[in-house]
């Protein structure tokens, strides 16, 4: 599957929302991932139009977002030989020295992928590894915010992608804030006890 | 009997697992969890030479025999097989769609049961995944730890401290960790509540696909949730995140489902009651429309609808259905025409000795 933004290279990366019943997907390479910064550690989906928008930019408040693309020199794996352009290109590694050969790369493109840079292993698996650090807040959202806000908020989308159709981007800024509101709104819902 | 022939027998049977029953199995389908390991010192699939892709075949095969009965588990090189018996395979989920076509290097490994079975060399490896009928993550995952650490004491996984696992694609790397469970989801795609249902899964780091992870529409109202990610979590930590949202999302079709049949029960059995008649009587089904009409039936049969009907018949007609199936059990190549006429020749058959009650 090739990716969406850069019609170039192999989609790893898939985004996936439904409007009114209609289901869009995006796919995108490492490197677009990377690039256009999409929070999928942040645990959320974006919308197409939000993309189209470099939404998600915004939620990570990044002053260096414009210097990107980031150029990364040509390195080659002496494992296994293929090189770095290679793996962005197709998004597989060759072997596992590549996650070493291309370690500053991989460094920055797996937060765009996982909520976490490093194994954690379960309980039982831990002991024999030592302690482990303090899980990230993703895990902790509970299912019970299912089916709240979502209409507001896809209602909201909805707008918002009629904007972009329209073209009227500033009305559109205006949606995106709302939508933003709302989010924020939903990530701090207390988290509810078992 | 040569390998072939013993995968083209078993492929003539239902899939045992699937018709056995499972927890939640009025809407939970199936549950599948699938772990990714590599093996340190070689190359992943796509860059190991083909001696080394064998050795690899070799390797967890003798991993595989010392762990269980040898007689008891299938293994085959995918070279050694026709494409139908390939397709069958894939049809029956004991292999990837891509994994199809690796013959050159691709292997297979599975229990009679078709509940276990390890890939070879496609993406990474192995990849080692556990099925089973219903909502069953923890029993499933129970069994991939067992099987994992018995081929852990055989072979030798690339891993770091830090990253785990250690995968071709650096999407699967951490855990390795893939759990899904199929969901039919009728009543919150007819009340229009799927929408916000799927956003609300996606923001908890769920991915959401339709039947066999393919296109963009979900045939038959059957939903594949999956974690999306594999770093940051542990095993068991995705396991039960992912738990938890299935058990809500039951919920919600549950109520969707009440509050359909409070408002509107009439359109609802009518619906049902048409679909089934549909079945029953078509002499050509194309293989989309019978998953649509099948999801009806299925939904009629939570609703007690039908005579000794069960949603394992279904499990069992769905797999049967599908083009390598039917043409396994017509004996020869069918075109699309005559899988048509097949698909609604065994539809029919089964659903003869089931009626619809009154109401
Ligand atoms: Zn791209
Ligand atoms: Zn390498």
């Amino acid at each position: 599957m090739i990716c969406d933004s850069c019609h170039d290279n192999a989609a790893s990366v898939h985004l996936q929302e439904m409007v009114q019943g209609v289901k869009h997907t995006l796919h995108l390479c490492l490197t677009c991932a990377a690039q256009k910064k999409i929070a999928v550690n942040s645990y959320e989906s974006i919308s197409v139009a939000e993309f189209l928008l470099n939404f998600s930019q915004a939620d990570k408040d990044d002053s260096d977002a414009d210097v990107r693309p980031a150029y990364y020199p040509t390195l080659t794996c002496s494992d296994c030989g293929i090189t770095s352009d290679e793996f962005l290109k197709s998004g597989r590694l060759g072997c596992a020295g590549c996650y070493d050969e291309f370690d500053e790369i991989l460094r920055e493109l797996l937060p765009s992928i996982h909520p976490g840079t490093e194994h954690v292993r379960s309980p039982a698996a831990a002991a024999e590894f030592g302690p482990v650090e303090d899980m990230p807040h993703a895990l902790d959202a509970t299912p019970s915010e299912l089916g709240k806000t979502e209409g507001d908020i896809s209602d909201l989308q909805e707008d918002l992608k009629a904007a972009v159709a329209r073209e009227n981007f500033e009305q559109a800024a205006e949606l995106r804030d709302k939508i933003r509101v709302l989010r924020d709104s939903i990530a701090e819902l207390p988290v509810a006890q078992e | 009997m040569d390998i072939a022939e013993h995968i083209s027998r078993l492929l003539q049977q239902p899939v045992p697992w699937l018709t056995l029953p499972g927890p939640e199995s009025e809407i939970a389908i199936c549950t599948r969890i699938r772990i990714a390991r590599n093996i340190s010192g070689i190359p992943f699939p796509s860059r190991a030479t083909t001696a080394q892709s064998h050795d690899v075949i070799a390797a967890v095969g003798a991993a595989v025999r010392d762990f269980t009965d040898a007689g008891e588990v299938v293994g085959a090189n995918l070279g050694d097989l026709k494409k139908a018996d390939r397709q069958a395979l894939f049809e029956r989920h004991l292999i990837s769609r891509e994994h199809q076509d690796n013959k050159k290097i691709g292997g297979i490994f599975f229990s009679p049961r078709e509940s276990s079975s390890i890939m070879v060399n496609e993406e990474d490896h192995v990849r080692l995944q556990v099925l089973r009928s219903g909502l069953q993550l923890s029993q499933v995952w129970s069994n991939v730890e067992a099987i994992d650490r018995y081929l852990s004491g055989a072979l030798s996984y690339a891993q770091s401290p830090r990253l785990g696992y250690l995968t071709a694609c650096p999407s699967n790397v951490g855990t390795g960790l893939r759990a899904s469970v199929m969901v039919h989801l009728p009543a919150l795609v007819f009340s229009e509540k799927i929408g916000g249902i799927v956003q609300g899964v996606n923001r908890l780091g769920m991915t959401v696909r339709g039947l066999f992870g393919e296109g963009s529409d979900s045939i038959g109202n059957l939903f594949q949730i999956s974690n999306q990610s594999t770093l940051g979590h542990s095993e068991t930590e995705i396991i039960s995140h992912l738990d938890r949202i299935i058990r809500e999302i039951i919920g919600h079709e549950r109520n969707a489902r009440q509050l359909i049949l409070e408002e509107n029960p009439e359109s609802l059995f009518d619906y049902i009651g048409r679909s089934y008649g549909m079945l029953r009587h078509s002499y050509l089904l194309g293989s989309k429309e019978t998953l649509m009409k099948l999801s009806a039936v299925r939904l009629g049969i939570d609703l007690k609808m039908f005579t000794a009907l069960t949603v394992e018949h279904l499990n069992e007609l769905i797999v049967k259905i599908q083009p390598a199936h039917l043409q396994r059990a017509a004996g020869s190549r069918l075109n699309a025409k005559s899988r048509a006429v097949y698909r609604a020749e065994i539809i029919r058959e089964m659903l003869n000795e089931h009626r619809i009650l009154d109401r």
